[in-house]
C-alpha cells in the first residue's frame, strides 16, 4: 500500500503537476508560519525593549519592605531582583536646602538598561550599569544649580553625608507620574539606615525589580500572591509607564490582526488550491472505482498520500519559516535599535497545526463528495453547481469548529473578529444565492456575452460564491491593515510630534508666571497653556465614602486615595473627548467636573453622581457632568476631574505648565532653577527619546510584518483568480473554435473578471467600514469616522486591478491556437 | 463547374521539441468541392487530426498554401480567419468540445449568435427544433455533463449545423461512442451533410465510416500514400 502511495504520488507530482500545487500550499504554510514567528517576535521584542527602559521585567510596589522569604524564594526560581526606596526630604549644602525626592538603589541596580549620568555639568552623558557606591550621592543638575554644587563636595541627608560623584539624568525605573516627582537624588540603599529618614510611618516607596524567565515569574507570582498584603502590588512593565502602555497595546493589537487575517488568507488559499487538485485528481479516483477498487481502500491511499504530504509541508516549511526568521532577524539587527526577540518553535507550529487541520477537514469534505459520485459522471465532469454550494456550507461548518478550537491563539476579541467575519461570508452566501436563484430564469433574455460572463455563476455557484467572499476578503483584510497602520502612525505622530513637551513646570505661583514667561520667551521658548492646580481628595461618591471601598481587590481605586491634582478650565484639553454628557461651557452652574472615563468606569461613576472633594479642610460637592476619554500617550498634561472656573480659584493654587526645550537652550533650564527655586522641573527629554525609539522600531516592524503580509495577499489572490481559470478558458476556446474573434474572448473574460473584482469591491468596502468601526471602537481605541470615497476606491481599484489581471492573462495564454488550448484545457 | 471550399498546395507543418524538429505534415497537396464528403485515414500519429485542424483554419500550416472557401488564409490575421469559419465552416470533434457551463439548446444558439449575430430569442428558437429533430427535445435545457456521449455529440452537430455551413470538419465524430450510438450519430452527420448540402472532411480510424464518403485519403507520417474514390 505505502509503496502504491509513494508511486502515486511520484506520477502526479512528476506529470500532473502537482509539484506547482505543493509549492503553492508550502508558499502559503510558509508566508503563514513566518509571520507568526514574527508577530509573536514583535510582541515578545517590544514588551523587552519596554522592560528595558522601565527597567525591570516585574515591580513589586509597597509602602513597606518585601519580605526576605519572597526575594529568597525569587532567587530559587531563577529571578533577579534589586530593591529600590523612594521618599522625599530635604537635601543640605552648607546653608542651602532643597526638596527633593530621594532614591536609595540596591545592588545589581539597574537590572535592565542603564542609568543616564554626567561625571561634570559639561561632560558628556555616560550610561552607567550601576548605582552610586556608599557614601557616594548623584543629584540631578537642578539640585547641582539650586545648591551651587561642584563635583566632590558634601552634601547632608538626614544624619548622613555624601560626597556628590556625579550627575544623574535619568534612570530606567523612573516613575511615569510626572506630577508626583521632585528632583532626583539617588544614595546606595545601605546608606538609608544611617540617614534615618525611614521612620515607623513614614511616607516611602519600596520597590523591588525583577527580572527573569516567563516561566519563572509566573511560578513564582502564583507562589507570591496569595501572601501579599494590603499595600503590596505586582506590576508588569507596561503598567509603569502608562505613557506608553496604549502605544505599545495598540501595536501588540495589529500583530495579532496581522496573524490573523494571515492565517485567514492562507486557509482561504488552501480551501481553493485543495478544491482545484480534487478537481483534478477525479478522473483518476473515477478509475479506480471503475477499476473496482473499494472506496474505502481510495480513502486510504490519499489519506496516506496526505499525511505525506502534509509531514513533508510541515517540516519543510518550519525549517524555512526559521530559516528565514533567523535570516531577517540578522539582517534587521542593524537597522533596528534592538535586537528581535526569538519567540521559539511554536508560534510557527501552532499556526501550520491549525492551517494543516483545516486542510485536513476541507479535504475530507470535498472528497466525501467525489467520492459519492458515479463513476462515468466523475470522469465526463461534474454535473450541477449544486455540490459546490453544499461544499460552500460545509466549509463554512469547518472554518465555524476550526475557530473554536483554535481561537484561543489570537484572544477573545479576535476571535470575536473571526465570528463576525464568519457571519459576514455566511450574509454574502445567502445574498448571492438569492440574486443567483432570481436572475437564472431571466438569463437566456441577454446576448451570448452577458450570458458568458455570467455563466459561471450558475453553472458552478458555490465555487463562484467562495471565489467571490475570497477575494472580498483579501480586498478587506487589505484595506482594514492598511487603515489601522495609517492610523496607529498618525496618532503616533500626532501625540508625538516633532517639538512635543519634554519639560514640566510644576508648582508655578501666580505671581511668578509672568516673569517666567517672559524669561521663557527671551530664550525663544513658547510653553504650552499653564493649568492651575489644586490638591484634593475625592472622599465620596453620592455620599458613599471612597475610601471604604479601596481594598486589595480594589487596587486600582488606591488612585484616589492619593492626593488628586484638580484644575479648572473653560477649555476642553487636547486629545481629550466627551464620551458620555456635554463639556462645562455647556451648564451654566458651577458645581459640576469633569471626570476621565477610565477612572470613572473603575469607581462606578456616571452622569449625575455626586462627588464630594476635600480640599483645604473644605468640602466641595459637585455633579459630574461629563465623561472624557483622555489620551495618556501624549505626554500632556492631563487630568482626571475638570472644573469649571470660579469653583477653586479662591483656594491656594499654583500652575502646571509644558514646554519644549531643545538642547542648545538648555542653559535656561539653569536659570530657572536659579530664579525661581520653589519651581519643580520635570526633565522628559531622556525618557521621549527612548519613547520614541520604540515606537519608530515598532514602526518599522509593522512596515516589515505589511509587506510579508503584502506578498501573502498577492499568493492567494493569484489562487483565488485561478481556480476559475481554466474553466473560464475552456468556454472561451471552444466559443474561438465556433468563430467567435479572439479579440471578443479576451474582452469577455475582461468584462467577466472586472465584475468579480466590481462585486468583490463592493462586498469588501461595505464590510471593511464594518470592520474598522468594531476594531476601531473595541481594539484600538480610535476615533472612528466612515470613510465615503472607500466605497467609490476600492471596487474601481478591485475592477481595475482584475480587469488588468485577465487581459494580461488572456493575452499571454491565447497565443496558444484555440484548438490545442482547448485539447489541453479537456486533457485530450 | 463546382465550387472548391478548400484547396491545399504544398502545405506542410512542423514543430520542435528541444534541439529536434518533427515533421507533422509533409508537402500535403488536396482539393475539396462543395457537396463532396472526403475521409482522412490513417493511423494514429500520421498527422490526421493536424490536417484537418489546418484546412479548417484553426492552426497555420509551416508552409504551403491554403484557402478556405475561395479565400486564401495565410497571410492575414487570426480575427480574419475567424470570420471566414464563423459562418460557412461547422466542427465536430471527438471529445464533444461543448461549453460545459451552458445547456444543450444554449450550446446549439451560440453558433447562430456568433455567425450570423442572430437575437438570442430567435436563436434559441432555432436551436429548440433543431434539437427536436435530432431528438432531444427533451434534453434541450440539461448541461452537457447531463447528457451521454451519443447526445452530447448530436448537440455538437446540431452546433455545427445549424448555421448550413458549406463545409463540415467531423474529428472522429463517433471515437468516443459505442457501435450502436456512433452508427445514429454517423447517420444523423451524412444525413445532415446531404441535406445541407455540405461538404463532409472526416478524419476517422473507422473504415466503414470512411468508405460511406466520397473519397478517401490516406497518410503515414504526414504524407498522403494513398487515394481513393
Amino acid at each position: 500500500m505505502i509503496e502504491r502511495v509513494i508511486r502515486l504520488w511520484w506520477c502526479d507530482w512528476r506529470h500532473n503537476r502537482d509539484w506547482v500545487l505543493f509549492s503553492i500550499i508550502c508558499f502559503c504554510l510558509f508566508v503563514l508560519a513566518l509571520l507568526q514567528l514574527l508577530s509573536a517576535s514583535l510582541k515578545e521584542t517590544t514588551l523587552k525593549s519596554t522592560n528595558q527602559i522601565v527597567g525591570a521585567d516585574w515591580v513589586l510596589e509597597s509602602s513597606l519592605p518585601a519580605e526576605e522569604a519572597w526575594l529568597d524564594h525569587a532567587l530559587q526560581q531563577q529571578l533577579r531582583y534589586t530593591q529600590t526606596l523612594e521618599t522625599t526630604s530635604v537635601i543640605l549644602h552648607q546653608e542651602k536646602t532643597a526638596w527633593v525626592g530621594i532614591k536609595a538603589v540596591g545592588r545589581h541596580y539597574p537590572l535592565v538598561g542603564n542609568v543616564l549620568t554626567q561625571s561634570n555639568i559639561s561632560s558628556a552623558e555616560t550610561p552607567r550599569d550601576v548605582g552610586p557606591e556608599i557614601g557616594e550621592v548623584w543629584v540631578s543638575p537642578r539640585v547641582y544649580h539650586q545648591l551651587g554644587l561642584t563635583m566632590g563636595e558634601e552634601v547632608s541627608i538626614g544624619y548622613a553625608t555624601f560626597r556628590l560623584t556625579a550627575l544623574i539624568l535619568d534612570e530606567p525605573d523612573r516613575s511615569g507620574r510626572f506630577y508626583d516627582l521632585a528632583p532626583r537624588v539617588m544614595i546606595n540603599w545601605q546608606d538609608v539606615p544611617a540617614t534615618r529618614l525611614i521612620q515607623a510611618h513614614s511616607r516611602a516607596t519600596y520597590r523591588t525589580l525583577l527580572v527573569g524567565d516567563r516561566d519563572a515569574w509566573a511560578r513564582f507570582e502564583g507562589w507570591l500572591k496569595p501572601q501579599l498584603r494590603v499595600h503590596d502590588q505586582l506590576k508588569s512593565a507596561l503598567n509603569l509607564r502608562p505613557g506608553l502602555k496604549g502605544a505599545l497595546e495598540k501595536a501588540k493589537s495589529y500583530y495579532d490582526l496581522i496573524g490573523l487575517v494571515a492565517f485567514l488568507l492562507s486557509g482561504s488559499a488552501l480551501m481553493l488550491i485543495f478544491d482545484r487538485y480534487l478537481r483534478r485528481q477525479t478522473p483518476k479516483i473515477s478509475l479506480f472505482t471503475t477499476m473496482g477498487y473499494s472506496r474505502k481502500n481510495i480513502v486510504k491511499v490519499y489519506a496516506l498520500q496526505w499525511l505525506w504530504v502534509s509531514c513533508l509541508a510541515f517540516f519543510l516549511t518550519l525549517f524555512l519559516a526559521l530559516t528565514c526568521f533567523n535570516l531577517l532577524k540578522s539582517g534587521l539587527a542593524e537597522r533596528m535599535w534592538i535586537e528581535l526577540e526569538s519567540p521559539g518553535v511554536m508560534p510557527a507550529v501552532q499556526a501550520l497545526i491549525v492551517a494543516l487541520f483545516w486542510l485536513w477537514c476541507v479535504g475530507a469534505i470535498c472528497f466525501a463528495q467525489v467520492l459519492k459520485l458515479p463513476p462515468l459522471i466523475m470522469i465526463r465532469g461534474l454535473p450541477s453547481g449544486d455540490h459546490g454550494i453544499k461544499k460552500s456550507v460545509s466549509f463554512a461548518a469547518i472554518a465555524c469548529l476550526s475557530v473554536i478550537l483554535f481561537g484561543g491563539i489570537f484572544g477573545r476579541s479576535f476571535f470575536l473578529v473571526l465570528f463576525g467575519l464568519l457571519l459576514w461570508a455566511s450574509l454574502v452566501f445567502a445574498v448571492l444565492y438569492v440574486v443567483s436563484r432570481l436572475l437564472k430564469p431571466k438569463l437566456p433574455l441577454f446576448g451570448l456575452r452577458v450570458r458568458l460572463v455570467f455563466r459561471q455563476w450558475f453553472y458552478r455557484p458555490g465555487l463562484f460564491f467562495l471565489q467571490v467572499i475570497t477575494m472580498s476578503f483579501i480586498l478587506l483584510s487589505s484595506v482594514t491593515i492598511y487603515y489601522l497602520k495609517v492610523e496607529l502612525f498618525d496618532t503616533w505622530s500626532r501625540q508625538m510630534p516633532q517639538g512635543a513637551p519634554n519639560y514640566f513646570l510644576m508648582n508655578i505661583f501666580d505671581e511668578n508666571i509672568q516673569p517666567l514667561r517672559s524669561l521663557l520667551a527671551s530664550s525663544s521658548l513658547k510653553p504650552s497653556r499653564s493649568y492651575p492646580i489644586v490638591r484634593g481628595r475625592l472622599t465620596k461618591i453620592n455620599e458613599q465614602p471612597v475610601l471604604s471601598e479601596v481594598t486589595k481587590e480594589a487596587q486600582p481605586r488606591r488612585r484616589v486615595n492619593r492626593e488628586l491634582n484638580l484644575t479648572w478650565t473653560h477649555t476642553l484639553p487636547y486629545e481629550n473627548h466627551i464620551v458620555a454628557g456635554s463639556w462645562l461651557t455647556h451648564n451654566p452652574r458651577l458645581d459640576q467636573v469633569s471626570v476621565e472615563s477610565e477612572l470613572a468606569e473603575r469607581l462606578g461613576i456616571q452622569l449625575g453622581d455626586e462627588l464630594t472633594f476635600s480640599v483645604a479642610a473644605k468640602e466641595i460637592k459637585v455633579s459630574v457632568t461629563s465623561l472624557r476619554k483622555v489620551e495618556w500617550d501624549t505626554m500632556l498634561p492631563n487630568f482626571y476631574m475638570i472644573f469649571p472656573p470660579g469653583l477653586l480659584d479662591k483656594e491656594a493654587f499654583s500652575y502646571l505648565m509644558s514646554l519644549y526645550i531643545p538642547s542648545h537652550s538648555a542653559e535656561v533650564i539653569a536659570q530657572m532653577a536659579a530664579r525661581f527655586p520653589e519651581v519643580n522641573i520635570i526633565g522628559v527629554d531622556v525618557f521621549l527619546s527612548q519613547v520614541k525609539k520604540i515606537k519608530d522600531h515598532v514602526s518599522l516592524a509593522l512596515e516589515f510584518a505589511n509587506l510579508i503580509l503584502l506578498i501573502s495577499v498577492c499568493g492567494v489572490l493569484f489562487a483565488a483568480i485561478n481556480s476559475t481559470w481554466d474553466e473560464r478558458l475552456l468556454t472561451y476556446s471552444i466559443s474561438q473554435l465556433v468563430g467567435m474573434e479572439k479579440q471578443w474572448v479576451v474582452k469577455a473574460l475582461i468584462y467577466e473578471y472586472a465584475l468579480l473584482g466590481l462585486a468583490s469591491g463592493v462586498i469588501a468596502s461595505l464590510a471593511s467600514e464594518g470592520l474598522a468601526y468594531w476594531l476601531y471602537t473595541n481594539i484600538f481605541n480610535f476615533d472612528w469616522a466612515p470613510s465615503l470615497w472607500l466605497f467609490l476606491f476600492v471596487p474601481t481599484v478591485s475592477a481595475l486591478m482584475m480587469a488588468a489581471f485577465a487581459g494580461l492573462s488572456s493575452y499571454v495564454l491565447l497565443r496558444k491556437q484555440a484548438y490545442q488550448r482547448t485539447r489541453a484545457l479537456l486533457g485530450r | 463547374m463546382q465550387e472548391l471550399v478548400v484547396k491545399a498546395s504544398n502545405i506542410s507543418k512542423h514543430a520542435s521539441s528541444g534541439d529536434e524538429t518533427i515533421q507533422i505534415l509533409d508537402h500535403i497537396n488536396l482539393e475539396i468541392y462543395l457537396g463532396e464528403t472526403l475521409a482522412v485515414c490513417g493511423r494514429s500519429g500520421s498527422g490526421k487530426s493536424s490536417l484537418l485542424v489546418i484546412l479548417a483554419g484553426l492552426d497555420l500550416p509551416s508552409a504551403g498554401e491554403l484557402s478556405l472557401l475561395g479565400r486564401p488564409m495565410m497571410g492575414i490575421t487570426e480575427a480574419q480567419r475567424a470570420s471566414i469559419r464563423r459562418g460557412d465552416v461547422g466542427f465536430v470533434f471527438q471529445s464533444f468540445q461543448l461549453i460545459p457551463s451552458l445547456p444543450a439548446r444554449e450550446n446549439v444558439a451560440l453558433s447562430l449568435e456568433i455567425g450570423r449575430g442572430m437575437p438570442v430569442k430567435e436563436a434559441l428558437a432555432q436551436a429548440d427544433e433543431l434539437l427536436n429533430e435530432l431528438g432531444l427535445g427533451h434534453r434541450l435545457y440539461q448541461l452537457p455533463a447531463q447528457l451521454s456521449g451519443g447526445e452530447q455529440q448530436r448537440v455538437a452537430i446540431a452546433r455545427a449545423f445549424i448555421n448550413e455551413p458549406k463545409v463540415l470538419f467531423a474529428d472522429e465524430p463517433t471515437g468516443n461512442l459505442d457501435q450502436n450510438t456512433g452508427d445514429l450519430v454517423a447517420d444523423m452527420l451524412f444525413r445532415m451533410v446531404e441535406h445541407k448540402k455540405a461538404s463532409l472532411v472526416l478524419v476517422t480510424h473507422d473504415q466503414e465510416l470512411a468508405a460511406r464518403c466520397d473519397r478517401q485519403i490516406y497518410l503515414k507520417q504526414g504524407k498522403i500514400v494513398e487515394q481513393s474514390v
